[in-house]
């Protein structure tokens, strides 16, 4: 089988050694490492299990798998919903394309640049949102946004949100340019309302397109890392920690690679689970 | 069929183990096994340096290090200086690769002394100065508490570089218009805040998203409140975090907070944006330290002026923080006439004649003990006059908190820290909290040792 399709094997050789060098051997390492207390500057020494038993009991690691929780709950809600409501009323305007654009430009924003500026917006004496509160008499709306540990999280997850419902727009809208106009003509006719249309022809039709942004958006909030680490670094306290946040700090700040790689495997399951019933599901 | 199928599996099996296996048997290497035999005498050695030295804001350098260099070279036409300027803070994970992987430099620049200095020392990546110190004269030119802050277990491993104090930058403007002095004692200190706060103006920018400015608040507090001499009983001896001189302290940086001296929602302003306030002229005063002074000196719109704290207990004398921005280190490596030309080249940086040009040229001040001789250099004023008043309190200085613990403690230290600030915890909670961090530390001999 392999000599009879080789020139095949031959085209898709430097794609998988690409792909092998870079995610599957170090995930594989990963996995490796994780069984071992390694501090970079030292030899590892293998400790079996001890870092998943560690994992169970540390605290900070259960914060940061729920915030990863919340901010997935939160990025499939919004910018989703938001995304699927624009491309459902962009798609009968003329203009679609110029404002699908427009709306699309806050995806092509490095999250890093999206972090600095979205903290300028948040800071609690010069930022925007303050600025404008007050100047609308809402001063007792102000806050200290991403510093008030009770809000920050949700302020860090507009923040992902408005870097993602483009995105979505654009997706659902190229998925509704090739729904059968028919169906929606027939409905038109038998007297259905836009809005019985909407949650009984398009929704139905989009399935496959939603389950795909869902997977998209779980797996993006589990590995979620730029815009919490520019502007918050996971604090005030472990208030915005997130997996992400955590890997890191173990890893290159408290140079515990091998329990870092510990919360990694977890993480790599957690998201492998996840995309596997997503995809078994739209299979269905 | 089959047995080909079997074969290609099995390749492939190879080919991922050998993957798998190399950087374990790479990485972690002792760095004596991989020194490299010095090929055929070179007629020109080449020395690669990396350093944080860069040409705007925090340690603006650069400028210095390359003159620096051009002399260098142009005195020892056989050496070739090879500088790579990484900026901070990535220098510290760039480096730690680096090492791990066994392609750092010959020598480097980069921050903090103490426990994370002693990660390099324990397992013999950087290679021990006594000798050449010793030889040099070079701990005749330091003072003991920053040669103690570079050493481990007796032995020096860096030479520290700038010098570092926390203070109180202010906007003359504005105390002059609020009509208050620069105080003399806590009390008068208390009042002035208490008049600009009156007066419409934030008494003390400060901003705590980072995380890291507050540990440097509180390593002035316990300068003043706990003193030298205790810190060191709980760096090196069984003294407790949570000890009631360290509660006073904290609950003494609470009461700025409660008193409302710091803008509003500090947790979430940065570093920068709290300087900014500063130089826009909303905040009439500064809580940070000296590795600002060039910034402001050079950016004020307005009369700056600075001022160390005044005494806060009756039993402590007046003193800050005192550090060492940063300090050089000699990865061991490289072959021994390699490491020699590094302490050579090192030796030259750190001499008195080039002072001048680390001042002037650089920005940076260096570490000498007793002082430097101010009437020698073209600064401004307000920078000689806040480093010789520094240099007084040279003998009862204490710590910088960040940069003497491991990197385990430092993140107990930032999130527990903002969340006292935040009254989320107690100074006694906090305190704890870091008592059982520096407990896994010590167990974990990630200490440092002088």
């Amino acid at each position: 089988m392999v000599m009879k399709n080789w020139k095949a094997y031959l085209f898709i050789l430097p794609a998988f050694a690409l792909y092998g060098s870079f995610i599957l051997v170090p995930s594989i390492q990963n996995v490796v490492y994780s069984f071992f207390h390694w501090t970079t500057l030292t030899e590892g020494t293998f400790n079996g299990i001890k870092n998943y038993i560690e994992l169970f009991k540390d605290k900070v690691f259960g914060l940061a798998l729920l915030h990863n929780v919340i901010w997935a709950a939160l990025t499939i809600l919004f910018p989703l919903i938001v995304g699927l409501v624009l491309a459902v009323t962009l798609s009968k305007l003329k203009s679609r394309v110029v404002l699908s654009t427009i709306y699309f430009i806050p995806a092509t924003i490095p999250f890093v640049v999206s972090g600095i500026i979205w903290g300028w917006i948040y800071n609690p004496i010069f930022g925007l949102l303050n600025q404008f509160l007050r100047g609308v008499g809402l001063e007792n709306l102000t806050r200290s946004w991403i510093g008030d540990r009770k809000i920050a999280l949700y302020a860090l997850n507009i923040l992902g949100g408005w870097t993602f419902y483009g995105f979505c727009a654009v997706i659902f809208m190229s998925s509704l340019q090739n729904l059968d106009q028919s169906i929606y003509d027939a409905a038109k006719i038998d007297g259905a309302s836009n809005l019985q249309t909407f949650f009984h022809i398009t929704i139905p039709s989009l399935k496959g397109t939603i389950i795909f942004l869902m997977i998209y958006s779980i797996i993006g909030a589990m590995k979620f890392f730029d815009i919490v680490y520019i502007t918050t670094k996971g604090g005030p306290g472990y208030s915005t920690e997130i997996l992400g946040t955590y890997i890191f700090k173990l890893a290159f700040r408290q140079q515990r690679q091998g329990y870092s790689s510990s919360v990694a495997v977890v993480l790599l399951i957690l998201v492998m689970t996840l995309s596997v019933i997503m995809l078994r599901r739209r299979e269905k | 069929m089959y047995q080909k199928n079997v074969t290609i599996k099995l390749c492939a099996l190879i080919v991922i183990c050998i993957f798998i296996a190399f950087p374990l048997l790479a990485g972690g290497t002792k760095p004596e096994e991989e020194a490299m035999e010095r090929p055929a005498k070179a007629e020109v050695i080449t020395i690669t340096v990396w350093d944080q030295f860069g040409y705007e804001g925090l340690t603006a350098a650069g400028p210095a290090m390359d003159k620096l260099v051009e002399i260098y070279e142009e005195r020892n036409p056989n050496i070739k200086i090879e500088r790579t300027y990484v900026p901070q803070p990535n220098i510290r994970d760039q480096l730690r690769i680096a090492v791990s992987g066994g392609t750092e430099p010959h020598m480097w620049y980069t921050w903090p002394a103490a426990a994370v200095l002693a990660s390099y020392a324990r397992p013999g990546h950087i290679i021990d100065l006594t000798p050449a110190a010793n030889r040099l004269g070079w701990f005749n030119k330091l003072p003991q508490l920053i040669i103690n802050r570079n050493s481990y277990k007796g032995k020096l491993y860096a030479y520290p570089t700038e010098q570092d104090y926390m203070l109180i930058y202010y906007n003359k403007d504005i105390f002059r218009e609020v009509g208050i002095q620069v105080p003399k004692t806590y009390k008068e200190f208390h009042s002035n805040c208490k008049k600009l706060k009156s007066a419409g103006y934030i008494p003390v920018a400060f901003g705590n998203r980072d995380k890291w400015p507050a540990t440097n608040g509180l390593s002035y507090f316990f300068a003043l409140m706990a003193g030298r001499e205790l810190q060191e009983e709980v760096w090196f001896g069984d003294t407790l975090w949570n000890n009631p001189s360290y509660v006073e302290a904290c609950k003494e940086f609470l009461d700025w907070v409660d008193r409302g001296y710091f803008p509003k929602g500090f947790n979430g302003i940065d570093f920068g944006e709290a300087n900014s306030l500063f130089m826009m002229g909303d905040a009439a005063m500064n809580f940070t330290g000296t590795w600002m002074i060039e910034d402001f000196v050079n950016n004020a719109t307005f009369d700056l002026g600075t001022f160390f704290l005044p005494q806060i207990k009756p039993d402590l004398p007046q003193a800050t923080m005192m550090g060492e921005g940063s300090q050089w280190s000699i990865s061991s490596r490289y072959p021994k006439d390699e490491q020699e030309e590094c302490i050579k080249f090192l030796d030259f940086l750190m001499s008195e004649e080039n002072y001048k040009i680390w001042i002037e040229e650089g920005s940076l001040v260096p570490i000498v003990k007793g002082g430097l001789n101010w009437d020698m250099f073209e600064v401004s004023q307000v920078i000689k006059e806040t480093f010789i008043n520094g240099d007084k309190m040279a003998q009862v200085n204490g710590y910088d908190l960040h940069t003497t613990t491991p990197e385990s403690v430092t993140e107990t230290l930032y999130n527990n820290l903002q969340l006292m600030l935040d009254k989320e915890i107690t100074p006694v909670q906090f305190l704890k909290a870091m008592d059982d961090s520096w407990k896994k530390a010590k167990a974990a001999d990630e200490i440092w040792v002088p």
